[in-house]
């Protein structure tokens, strides 16, 4: 929920406790031979400024990768992804075009070392959808075609 | 404290190799296919340039950095892929993360092949296509 909306519902039935193939993701023993997966998350790492005028620094897109130790328990099913928009989160923007698998457990995570591979040079079309740490921004420009072909 | 630490303390901890522990971590995951016209609308690669793949480091000459960008896909160019983008929400994570040290790597080989194994499966080229898997990693 922000602000009255509710900007993301997950319905899942956990079924099975097999659904990594579904992923292409293959497991690697870890030193103390626990069962692993690697996962590389890609984010958008970012600061406003506190002027509120553009950001601290460039936008920079991060990969980060880490390894996913699920514990026995966890439990994969079929689900539904509900995206919606508010004034201040564009999140509806993104398509549930067909769901692949869900999964629900616990899980003793490590987050490795990340890189910056790359860094938007563009702020202000960027802007909009830095939505999770800054909602004036997106509700100024909600309205706003910034794209080239306006 | 950082205060309390002398100079040499400084630099050990600065050389350190920390990576972040989340011990019991509560995960809802929901991977789904996205419309990849869309993603290029809201992630278009106009935005993000001059992308540094991992490996692609000082050592290697200016050819061989351009051969390997202009073979492969990048995970993260979406428009480029011809992989369908996917997406993956991960909700509610309430563990509290830790900061494990790993130890300095000249004296830790076994943590240091550990950790370099997945920095290494993680870097791009080591990826194909089929392989590769977008991931737009919304954290509410």
């Amino acid at each position: 929920m922000r602000k009255g909306t509710e900007i993301v519902r997950i319905e899942v039935e956990p079924k099975t406790t097999e659904g990594f193939e579904k992923l292409a993701m293959t497991g690697v023993p870890d030193p103390n031979g626990e069962r692993s997966f690697e996962v590389t998350a890609y984010m958008f790492k970012h600061f406003m400024a506190p002027s509120m005028r553009g950001f601290d620094y460039l936008p920079r897109l991060v990969a980060e990768p880490i390894v996913l130790r699920p514990r026995p328990e966890v439990l994969f099913g079929e689900g539904n992804v509900t995206l919606t928009s508010s004034l201040y989160d564009p999140l509806g923007e993104v398509p549930v075009v067909e769901m692949v698998t869900c999964a629900y457990g616990l899980y003793d995570n490590t987050m490795l070392p990340g890189k910056v591979v790359g860094r938007v040079w563009n702020p202000l079309a960027f802007v909009r959808h830095a939505f999770f740490k800054v909602d004036i921004a997106p509700a100024k420009l909600g309205h706003v075609d910034i794209s080239d072909d306006a | 404290m950082l205060y309390a630490l002398d100079r040499n303390e400084l630099k050990q901890l600065r050389n350190a190799n920390w990576t972040a522990e989340l011990t019991g971590a509560e995960m809802l995951a929901a991977v789904f296919r996205t419309d990849q016209k869309v993603l290029e609308q809201i992630l278009p690669d106009r935005y993000v340039h001059r992308l540094i793949p991992w490996p692609l480091r000082s050592s290697r000459t200016i050819p061989k950095l351009v051969s390997e960008l202009s073979t492969m896909r990048l995970p993260y160019s979406f428009k480029q892929s011809t992989v369908a983008a996917q997406g993956c929400i991960v909700y509610r994570c309430p563990s509290m993360m830790t900061w494990q040290w790993l130890g300095d790597v000249k004296s830790s080989v076994t943590q240091r092949r550990w950790q370099n194994q997945f920095r290494l499966r993680s870097r791009v080229p080591r990826l194909s296509e089929a392989q590769c898997v977008r991931v737009l990693k919304l954290f509410v």
